[in-house]
């Protein structure tokens, strides 16, 4: 697990890509606090770069860029490949030789074996670029759930790839800021893919590839794996058998690991099965980390004592103190990649993680979007009809009082971002030109311009709240923040519920089965009703929370309307101590006009 | 079968002062008690907004908040007290329910926790004939209790001393060294001698006795030029102009900081960031920020004319003056400043008040009142 850059341009001397490229590696240190490395072709000018956070193989042998035996395939990476023994012991059949234990070489060795066609025989969590010198093109790889972010930059003079957004402060080259991130974050919650902060800078979408071309200096990406959405399973026992199967392989492939692994343990339902099938594979070296208030609302100490008593891991709970937040609130503005209005809590549990001596983290993250655990599998419906009225009578939902209702009027758009905004939307477009000081037709304009993909025409229902989960808030929000936030103190987040054979399982199983109506997410509950107590899964979802809602009000640099010159923000904060505003919209607020 | 218990109270958590400090412990105690299943408690608050509640110190079941509606908070509290076992009125404004409910609920205990001048000054007849229904009165000092038994003429076995404690969630710093983030935001240096107060600062309270540190400031500085007085807490647009006006007219401006309102976050590193707390005050029923000051390590100078003796445990924890007499307070403070403290000593110091007026003992005191109604 690593942090990953590089730079290609003619533009430069070597000594200057030297330069660069450190100076990028270096902003990202954070997450690959144990080694540097960096390789410059002179005949092409490709500069790859390494920060290295050892997991697996500590020894120097793992010392990244690396090399194939003859030279001819530079790759820098970032991630862990799961089946990597499984795909060594293939490509050993094949003839080919290994000289370390690192699933880097495998990947080096795969792609000579099978070019590319090997991408998608990797199952893992990765991110890397590939400097083929025979075929005199550079790849750009990210895996098919889109766990560890790339970006990149392209124009005539350079393209440079990172795995941070920050890093390309440092390329040589000076970028432009992306005029609508604000308008994103404000109505997002975060900044949608493939944008960024950076006007530029995009995110490579998931399952593809970027091919560039060395010889001309162009380049285009191919997806190399798209989810199977045909549906095949039809019984609820096959489809428990099945679950239970898949899990249980994703977990025993996802503990290896040559330093000590945790488990993301809040004391739900994912976190605790999580838990509870770790503890069963893990070979001791196991520890369970939670966080814990002094807030009562937010303690769930004793549901998870439930858990605890059942594992033999080691559990470790930490509380986490207003104190804290306020103490170490610039340390995670500052170690925010991208603007975001969650993570705070992943960089708190990861920070416990990290004092504990672990360097990976299993974490429960997926199962929601994947077994319809949000509210908006239920409200999805209702949306749907909403559309049914006319768009001038949807936009007069501006005009209510209640924020969720005024969210309505997020229907009226022609495309479907729309509806995910309704379900999950912070600002409306009126609020945000207002916050901004601009046009509201420039944020409608801007926001149903982004490009969603195709295949949401043909969902409905569950299947479609699941996608928008998925693929939007999922990927845009949570597994984002993860990376970052984990990464920003050298700690790995290991998500089983997305492995990909795990997935492509649970979308083969027949909706009216794999949702349920009256039990949020009822499969996975039969799935585990032997082995989790009841009071685990029947109780109301408390999720992931902090109390930031408390925090955040009894801090003045935060909620003090006296620190919000803009009118419209001033009310909002306003209403926030009143508490008629949620966290995460007064923290949008903070984040524009004072941190960032 | 848990104790019911009916806490009544006026503000909690819209408001940060001693009483409303006691007030959360109090809720805490309850709580905790709760959990353990002794007690069922229920705590009405007159003027606290609900979404105000800081939910470290009670469960939301637990707390009914009025808003300020007087008559609801009344019919409301006067219908749960007499259904309840012990009644602890946390102000005497709330005397008349307590009265009431002991008067339509002779078996219901109405206790009542005394605190500082709100109970010091004379009493209407009313209210003294109500006093006196009460099972028992709960001072916060010796002082108070004296106060009460000269001037209302209540006697000495219906009160009893209940010192306050430190919050259950004061942080105990365990490095006593100076924060550097602090000592950059006050543009200060280790060089300097920071004496600290924290306080309200209203115009109608003239009596923490800043004005008198202010006053002896220019010869302090003359002995000490590296002397800063940081004058903490909130002050209303009155005070803060006269203060002003006082720091002009003593040529002080360049060693004293008027550094408003302290996040609870920061307090403890406020108290680290200072080499003495002074707060040479007349009028304190108890005084809980000294022993947050002196739980930090820090040194403290204090009133000897008011509850703050109890809070220094009668001079052994901290330094008592006569707060008027300003030659006294500028040779203690001289005295002290000529001593620093070593972490050993602050360390002693910490461990000595903790052992005084820590939570776990405040909380065994509430659970008796409770279940013996005494604290013995």
């Amino acid at each position: 697990m690593c942090r990953i850059a590089g730079i290609i341009t003619k533009e430069f001397s070597v000594d200057q890509l030297k330069h660069y490229i450190t100076l990028m590696c270096n902003s990202m240190i954070h997450g690959g606090p144990d080694d540097f490395g960096y390789a410059v072709d002179t005949n092409t000018m490709v500069c790859l770069g390494n920060r290295r956070l050892a997991i697996l193989d500590l020894s120097l042998a793992g010392h990244m860029p690396m090399f194939s035996d003859d030279e001819n395939i530079v790759i820098t990476y970032n991630g862990e490949i799961y089946n990597f023994k499984i795909l060594r012991e293939a490509l050993i059949k094949k003839g080919f030789k290994f000289k370390t234990d690192t699933d880097t070489e495998v990947i080096i060795k795969a792609y000579q074996c099978w070019g590319e066609e090997a991408f998608n025989q990797l199952n893992g969590i990765f991110a890397f670029c590939i400097h083929d010198k025979i075929k005199n093109c550079v790849y750009l790889v990210r895996d098919q759930s889109g766990i560890k972010p790339l970006y990149y930059s392209a124009d005539r003079h350079q393209f440079s790839f990172a795995s941070e957004v920050k890093a390309f402060e440092h390329t040589g080259f000076k970028q432009q800021i992306n005029e609508n991130w604000k308008i994103y974050y404000l109505a997002f919650g975060h900044i949608p893919e493939p944008f960024t902060t950076l006007k530029n800078v995009y995110s490579l979408p998931k399952g593809s590839f970027l091919k560039y071309q060395l010889a001309d200096n162009s380049f285009k990406i191919h997806s190399y794996h798209e989810f199977k959405t045909a549906i095949k399973i039809l019984d609820e026992n096959e489809a428990i058998a099945g679950v239970r199967e898949e899990l249980t392989k994703a977990i025993k492939f996802q503990l290896i690991s040559d330093t000590s692994i945790g488990v993301l343990f809040s004391g739900g339902l994912d976190s605790s099965i999580i838990t509870l099938l770790a503890d069963k594979y893990a070979t001791g070296n196991l520890t369970s980390i939670s966080a814990n208030f002094d807030e009562i609302d937010f303690s769930e100490s004793s549901h998870r004592k439930v858990i605890a008593q059942r594992v033999t891991s080691n559990h470790q709970e930490h509380i986490i103190t207003y104190r804290d937040f306020v103490y170490n609130f610039e340390n995670v503005l500052h170690d925010m990649d991208q603007p975001t209005n969650d993570g705070i809590n992943t960089w708190f549990i990861c920070k416990c993680a990290k004092e504990n001596g672990i360097k990976s983290v299993l974490s429960g993250l997926g199962a929601d979007e994947l077994f319809g655990g949000y509210p908006s599998f239920d409200r999805i419906r209702k949306i749907q009809n909403f559309s049914k009225l006319s768009r001038e009578m949807i936009k007069s939902a501006r005009f209510l009082k209640s924020t969720k209702l005024r969210r309505l009027y997020y229907l009226s758009f022609q495309s479907p971002v729309g509806e995910y905004l309704c379900l999950r939307g912070l600002y409306t477009p009126d609020i945000i030109a207002n916050l901004l000081d601009i046009d509201i037709q420039t944020v409608i304009n801007c926001l149903q311009n982004i490009p969603l993909d195709d295949s949401i025409k043909y969902l409905n229902d569950e299947e479609r709240a699941s996608w928008f989960e998925m693929n939007m808030y999922m990927q845009n929000q949570l597994l984002k923040d993860t990376d970052f936030m984990s990464m920003s103190h050298g700690v790995e987040a290991r998500v089983p519920f997305l492995d990909i054979n795990f997935i492509n399982l649970v979308t083969s199983i027949h909706p009216s089965i794999r949702y349920g109506e009256l039990q949020k997410k009822r499969l996975l509950i039969e799935a585990y009703r032997d082995e989790l107590p009841e009071e685990t899964w029947n109780r109301s979802k408390m999720g992931f929370t902090f109390p930031f809602q408390e925090w955040m009000r009894k801090n003045k640099d935060i909620s003090s309307p006296d620190l919000y010159q803009n009118k419209k923000a001033k009310k909002l904060i306003t209403a926030f101590n009143e508490n008629n505003l949620h966290w995460s919209s007064a923290f949008a607020l903070y984040k524009i006009f004072h941190g960032s | 079968m848990a104790h019911k218990v009916l806490f009544l109270t006026l503000k909690v958590f819209d408001f940060t002062g001693g009483i409303e400090k006691v007030c959360r412990t109090i809720c805490r105690s309850l709580y905790d008690l709760s959990e353990e299943e002794l007690v069922a408690p229920t705590v009405h608050c007159m003027y606290d907004k609900d979404f105000n509640r800081d939910s470290r110190y009670l469960r939301k079941q637990q707390y009914v908040a009025f808003d300020g509606n007087r008559k609801y908070f009344v019919i409301k509290s006067l219908l749960k007290g007499m259904q309840s076992d012990v009644v602890l009125l946390s102000h005497i404004n709330l005397l008349s329910i307590g009265y009431l409910i002991k008067r339509f609920s002779p078996k219901t205990k109405v206790y009542l926790i005394a605190h500082g001048i709100e109970i010091w000054r004379k009493l209407p007849e009313t209210k003294l004939k109500a006093l006196n229904r009460l099972d028992k009165i709960f001072a916060v000092s010796h002082y108070t209790k004296e106060k009460i038994k000269s001037e209302h003429k209540i006697s000495d076995h219906k009160i009893e001393v209940l010192n306050n404690c430190l919050d259950p969630f004061y942080y105990f710093p365990k490095d006593f060294s100076k924060p550097t983030s602090l000592l950059k935001r006050y543009h200060l240096t280790t060089n300097h001698t920071i004496l600290i107060s924290l306080s309200r600062l209203s115009s109608s309270e003239k009596y923490k006795g800043y004005d008198n540190v202010i006053k002896i400031l220019p010869q302090l500085i003359e002995k000490d030029p590296n002397i800063v007085f940081l004058l903490a807490g909130k002050a209303d647009e009155e005070e803060q102009a006269r203060l002003e006006n006082l720091i002009k007219t003593y040529k002080i401006g360049n060693h004293i900081k008027l550094i408003g309102f302290v996040d609870e976050a920061e307090i403890s590193d406020h108290f680290l960031l200072s080499d003495i707390f002074v707060m040479p005050s007349k009028k304190e029923g108890f005084g809980i920020v000294f022993i947050e000051a002196m739980a930090s390590g820090l040194k403290v100078v204090a009133g000897n004319k008011d509850g703050s003796v109890d809070a220094l445990n009668n001079g052994k924890l901290g330094k008592l003056v006569d707060p008027d007499n300003l030659n006294e307070v500028e040779q203690v403070l001289s005295e002290l400043l000529a001593q620093p403290s070593g972490d050993v000593e602050k360390l002693a110091l910490q461990k000595n008040v903790y052992e005084v007026f820590n939570y776990e003992k405040y909380r065994e005191n509430i659970k008796h009142i409770i279940l013996n109604g005494t604290i013995c």
